[in-house]
């Protein structure tokens, strides 16, 4: 009897952690760190041709710089407070931004507590993991977040509810780990 | 016969009042705001302003002392038991609608920044950060480069402030670093509506101690003028109920101790009751909605009505002779007293009114009880008096009597002129609104922890713009700009909350379409819109109004009878006076401190009770040369004089500080003063007046010195003041009847 119950306890309890350990495992991307090449495709409704911008990321534990040298030169500051882009001089807070910046941070340094707290899991084509938010306000902001590549992440795609979408190439810059 | 008639019209009148004020409590709703008892700004617009003010209808809940998981699963369970007056704010629903209608009108919104550089032609800075922004990874507003390529209203969003240091989530505001989450809730009913408010803060507290029991670790903070309004109400209740209840159980024991009979408790009970049913019909007939606190002193009526009882009783007593010898004096004792009293409905003080409406109902009340019940309903002889409190008064009279009429009048004066100067020399004034209510430091504790964690902190003083209509309003929102920022830039003012922020007026989004117009028609913005291969956009024919928008902060807009108002909220306010004489140039832009305001009406109201009590003592000083005589006159002035003087200067001592309540206190303090003054010296039996005033005193002292221990300061100040006074007019006035001559037959009636 009392392997009985035990047994229907383990039923019971297994399955939710199943799913967990699941999902988790999904995440097999190592973190990203140091500094990156990036070339980013932005296609914006209304816009006959996507807009491509290049130029490196330098990725340290709690921020990010991302620095845009080609069409033109611009530079953000990404942490958890937020997106703050450079404007004369100085860095300046973008309002509500707060959960861009943890968004790309975790997805970035692969921050499972994060990732599995906001979004639904699965793989996609080409092996892909496909990101779906599930609580607002980064389901009011994207429909899936499409993370490509083998070891490390070198592929993203942001899928905006209003039809924008982003792809980010990522390259480790040569002779730089 | 006539007797009978009135006797039964009267019985009659108090049958109606039972019913109406039975019939009338019910539905009736008392007011615990201690700004709506006093003074009040005097301007027709301010009053409007300050009644469609909502501010006080908000609260805040601060959950703390779990992990954040803990803390959302117990923010959800709270917010999906809904509350009948209570809806909670949904910070991520609410800043979604603000974009969608933000999204819905790109370019007619622009930073004042960016407008300047349309203004000034700096074109290319405004490509650049266009760039900046469509190069981001973050998302942009749909359809963004079609009405709007240079970003600017995607910008003026980036741009806005945010209400709070915790990030807004979707029916919250969170904290990760201490874990906290913040809760926020509009009230559609009155936080000083008594009933409303008892109910809702009742069912509020239920649903928290549910939680706490749930999760023993979960700590509170509860922010919000509803907490404090439903305690100060529970407590004002509490203290009328208990202060009043141990008054009227003292008085009664007194009585049984005098009489050793169940008839005065009876007579006494009968004549308070009709007191306290006339004070309270007169306040319900003249007053929509009563404040409580005018109940907790209205309590003192036991103390001034049992007066009556007590020398009625004694007189008739006496036979029908001696009770019609006394009636002069009682009602002369009435007429002092009303005086007194009807002073107070002059002022323009809510409060103090609806005190003064109540006890001139109730004691006239009394008076017409005792006169017309007492002889028919105690015969002669009836009661017999406790031989050794008699005894004891004779005694008492007996060593008053021994005093030399030289000593009497020298100590007097020497007294009244050591506690005028004393007086002179120590009083200090305080008129500060804020000392009168004091909320309990639990809950202050609370308030503060709560806005520590990010809730926002306005002022009390706040900028109010009139104009003929809403559009006007935010034109003159919009000029007063440089001034508010050049306040910040000097550190006076750490921020402020104005609708033209989110909402510009018509005036403006025209001038930002026809500079966009110029914008795209220059070389610089023609080559970045080749680049993107777009076309210029066509001019919006549609603006943003409010009507057509929504958001909390248009409630901040007022329409009145003949403007239309609104109130720009400030934080952090050190504004030098010379600085903010420059509001004064501006029309129509008004600077409003009600705090200050009230203060500034409490200082006139001082004053001008001041003069009333100068105009009370010479009119009293009048009235008893002409009753009383010159001898009698005088000395009953002198006994007054220490009397009021002391009770001011014993109340400056303890409290060190005084204020207006002690004032009206001594108002009362002559009136009562004088009631024994008059009794003293009129023509009735020495030990008679003596026990009879000894009672009066005694249930005065307990009824107002009760009052003294009130949770309330103002209430407290008011019955220490008056304790004062009555115990030194108690223990003066017996030497009256050495210093004066007594009545006269002829004088004997009014």
């Amino acid at each position: 009897m009392n392997r009985f119950i035990v047994l229907l306890l383990l039923l019971v309890l297994l399955p939710p952690v199943a799913v967990a350990d699941q999902s988790a495992s999904l995440l097999r991307f190592a973190p990203l760190q140091g500094q990156l090449d990036f070339v980013q495709l932005k296609t914006v409704q209304g816009l006959p041709v996507p807009l491509r911008s290049s130029g490196y990321l330098q990725i340290s534990a709690d921020k990010l710089l991302w620095h845009t040298t080609a069409p033109v030169d611009t530079k953000l500051l990404i942490s958890p407070a937020g997106v703050s882009q450079w404007q004369q001089q100085q860095y300046v807070a973008v309002a509500g931004s707060e959960f861009i910046g943890q968004l790309l941070l975790a997805v970035l340094q692969q921050q499972q507590d994060f990732i599995l707290a906001h979004f639904q899991l699965a793989t996609g084509p080409n092996n892909c993991l496909l990101l779906q938010p599930v609580q607002p306000p980064l389901n009011q902001l994207f429909s899936q977040i499409e993370l490509c590549g083998q070891q490390t992440l070198e592929q993203l795609t942001l899928t905006e509810l209003n039809g924008n979408h982003t792809d980010i190439s990522l390259q480790p810059q040569a002779g730089k780990p | 016969m006539r007797r009978n008639l009135t006797l039964i019209l009267w019985l009659a009148a108090v049958a109606l009042m039972l019913v109406y004020v039975l019939l009338q409590l019910p539905q009736r709703h008392w007011n615990s705001s201690i700004t709506a008892a006093m003074p009040g700004t005097t301007t027709p617009w301010q009053n409007q302003l300050m009644q469609q003010n909502s501010s006080s209808r908000h609260l805040s809940l601060l959950l703390t002392g779990q992990p954040l998981p803990q803390l959302r699963q117990a923010a959800t369970l709270l917010q999906q038991q809904t509350l009948p007056g209570l809806s909670w704010y949904q910070p991520g629903v609410l800043m979604q609608q603000l974009q969608q209608q933000y999204q819905q009108h790109q370019a007619l919104l622009a930073s004042p920044a960016a407008l300047a550089q349309l203004q000034s032609g700096q074109y290319q800075q405004l490509v650049d950060a266009a760039w900046q922004r469509l190069l981001s990874p973050a998302p942009l507003l749909a359809e963004a480069l079609q009405h709007d390529p240079l970003l600017l209203t995607q910008q003026f969003i980036e741009q806005q402030t945010p209400v709070s240091s915790m990030q807004p989530r979707q029916s919250w505001f969170e904290s990760t670093e201490p874990a906290a989450i913040l809760l926020h809730a509009s009230l559609s009913i009155d936080p000083f509506d008594r009933t409303d408010a008892g109910k809702l803060a009742a069912a509020l507290e239920h649903q928290l101690q549910q939680l706490q029991q749930n999760a023993p670790e979960l700590q509170l903070a509860r922010s919000g003028v509803l907490f404090h309004a439903v305690n100060a109400a529970d407590n004002a209740s509490f203290e009328m109920q208990f202060y009043g209840g141990l008054s009227l159980m003292a008085i009664l024991l007194l009585l049984g101790v005098s009489f050793y009979s169940i008839k005065p408790l009876l007579l006494a009970s009968v004549v308070l009751g009709c007191a306290t049913l006339s004070g309270l019909t007169a306040l319900l007939i003249w007053v929509p909605q009563p404040h409580v606190l005018a109940l907790v002193f209205a309590t003192t009526l036991i103390g001034i009505a049992i007066d009556y009882s007590f020398h009625g009783m004694l007189a008739a007593n006496k036979g029908q002779r001696y009770f019609n010898a006394m009636l002069p004096s009682l009602a002369l004792g009435l007429l002092t007293t009303l005086l007194g009293y009807l002073t107070l409905t002059l002022l323009p003080f809510a409060l103090l009114n609806q005190v003064a409406i109540f006890m001139c109902a109730g004691l006239t009340a009394a008076f017409i009880s005792v006169w017309l019940l007492f002889p028919y309903w105690l015969a002669p002889q009836s009661l017999h008096n406790n031989a050794s409190l008699l005894h004891c008064c004779e005694k008492i009279s007996g060593r008053y009597n021994n005093t030399s009429a030289l000593k009497v009048w020298s100590g007097a004066l020497l007294l009244a002129v050591l506690v005028c100067l004393l007086l002179l020399n120590q009083a200090r004034f305080v008129d500060d609104v804020r000392l009168f209510n004091q909320s309990p430091a639990g809950l202050l504790a609370q308030e503060q922890q709560v806005r520590s964690m990010g809730s926002q902190q306005w002022d009390s003083r706040f900028i109010v713009v009139l104009a003929d209509n809403a559009e006007q309003v935010l034109q003159q929102e919009q000029q007063l700009l440089p001034l508010l920022k050049h306040w910040q830039q000097q550190g006076w003012l750490k921020s402020w909350q104005a609708l033209s922020q989110q909402l510009p007026p018509v005036q403006l989004q025209d001038h930002l379409q026809q500079q966009l117009q110029l914008a795209y028609q220059s070389e610089t913005v023609q080559q970045y819109l080749s680049q993107l291969q777009l076309a210029v956009p066509a001019p919006r024919a549609e603006r943003l109004q409010p009507d057509n928008f929504n958001s909390v902060l248009l409630q901040q807009l007022f329409s009145l009878q003949q403007h239309s108002a609104s109130v720009i909220l400030l934080s952090g306010v050190n504004i030098p006076d010379n600085e903010r004489v420059q509001l004064n140039s501006m029309a129509q832009i008004h600077w409003l401190d009600p705090i200050a305001d009230t203060n500034q009406v409490l200082v006139q109201l001082r004053s001008q009770l001041g003069h009333w009590l100068l105009l009370a003592l010479a009119v009293t000083l009048v009235i008893l040369l002409w009753r009383r005589g010159i001898k009698a006159a005088c000395a009953i002035t002198l006994m007054l004089l220490i009397a009021v003087g002391g009770a001011l200067l014993l109340s400056q001592l303890l409290q060190q500080q005084l204020n207006i309540f002690n004032l009206v206190a001594a108002l009362l303090v002559l009136a009562l003063a004088l009631d024994y003054g008059v009794f003293f010296t009129a023509r009735l039996s020495s030990a008679d007046v003596y026990q009879a005033v000894l009672l009066s005193a005694v249930t005065s002292c307990l009824a107002f010195g009760l009052l003294s221990f009130s949770q309330t300061p103002a209430v407290a100040s008011f019955g220490f003041t008056v304790f004062c006074g009555v115990a030194l007019a108690a223990l003066l006035a017996p030497l009256l009847t050495v210093v004066s001559v007594k009545e006269s037959d002829k004088h004997g009636t009014l």
